[in-house]
């Protein structure tokens, strides 16, 4: 199949892989996956005291497109409040790439992952 | 003079009443490999040369009908899908996500053995035993699955096909890797 060229940047030149530490206060960690291609993604995010997320992280085990779907997450969150990265749509995400119909579900993986990091923060900073 | 097949009413039945095969996940895979070549000789074109054309077209039909049933019966993983699937109980379809944090933490570890797996000097020892533990882990799953689907227990079993499905797919790439590593040599 053929990818896109914004694909096979993400792909060869993933941004913010790697991780954060999960038991910061700050970092909120979202892991999904989908069981029908053996996916799994995990995405974090490091919010500032002003409610910015300064800093975004992942580590996906996919298809070329699972990784620039989530490579690409972690470039769009950055800056953004918490209630903006709630915002972002699979479908933002499968456009920028253009990802062909049959990988329209990697994007909907990466919009879980942002949703599930941003659910874990919430819930860290409602325990404080 | 044998009665002749009725093949629209074969094509209506599901792929384990084609073959005349119990709905379970237990499976002889001798009895299903001798149905299947029964019913490729049943469909065989030679016996429609002079039928009409619809039943010709019938008997292709039914050819490739038997092809695809076999198939999903002889794999495992397939056959235990179908059967959630007959019982209504659709398992994770492409898109859909699962969150469940055990199964996924465990995933993204085994992911991260591999990969560091691939990057030792003399991987083949780890590569071996690691492939081995996916395998013993598949097999307990199919065991849970055989349970639960015999006790009906749906939901249990479509979390089982769930896990079942990460784990097939490292299998995968268990098996990419040791194809990699050989060519390497």
């Amino acid at each position: 199949m053929a990818y896109s060229d914004k694909v096979i940047d993400h792909y060869e030149n993933p941004r913010n892989i790697g991780t954060l530490d999960k038991e910061d206060p700050s970092v909120g960690t979202g892991m999904v996956g989908a069981p029908a291609c053996g996916d799994v993604m995990r995405l974090q995010i490091k919010v500032n005291d002003a409610g910015i997320i300064e800093d975004a992280k992942f580590k996906t085990y996919g298809c070329g497109s699972a990784i620039a779907s989530s490579s690409l997450v972690t470039e769009l969150v950055k800056g953004k409040t918490l209630d903006q990265a709630a915002d972002i749509k699979n479908m933002d995400i499968a456009e920028e790439l253009a990802l062909p119909p049959v990988k329209v579900h990697c994007s909907v993986l990466a919009e879980d992952a942002i949703a599930a990091a941003i659910a874990d923060i919430r819930k860290k900073q409602a325990v404080e | 003079m044998t009665e002749p097949v009725p093949l629209l009413a074969i094509l209506e039945r599901n792929y384990f009443q084609l073959f005349e095969l119990p709905e379970q996940f237990p499976l002889d895979q001798s009895v299903l490999n001798d149905k299947y070549l029964h019913l490729q000789k049943v469909a065989h074109p030679d016996r429609y040369a002079t039928a009409l054309a619809r039943e010709r077209v019938m008997a292709g039909q039914l050819a490739a009908y038997a092809n695809e049933a076999y198939h999903v019966l002889k794999g495992d993983l397939s056959r235990a899908q179908y059967l959630l699937q007959l019982y209504e109980v659709a398992s994770a379809e492409q898109g859909a996500s699962v969150t469940e944090p055990a199964i996924l933490m465990e995933q993204m570890e085994l992911r991260e053995q591999l990969e560091a797996i691939s990057q030792i000097q003399d991987p083949f020892a780890a590569l071996d035993q690691f492939a081995n533990d996916v395998v013993v882990r598949t097999e307990a799953l199919k065991q849970q699955f055989s349970e639960s689907f015999s006790s009906k227990a749906f939901e249990d079993a479509k979390r089982i096909v769930n896990q079942w499905q990460f784990f097939d797919r490292l299998k995968q790439e268990v098996d990419d890797l040791a194809t990699e590593l050989e060519e390497g040599n």
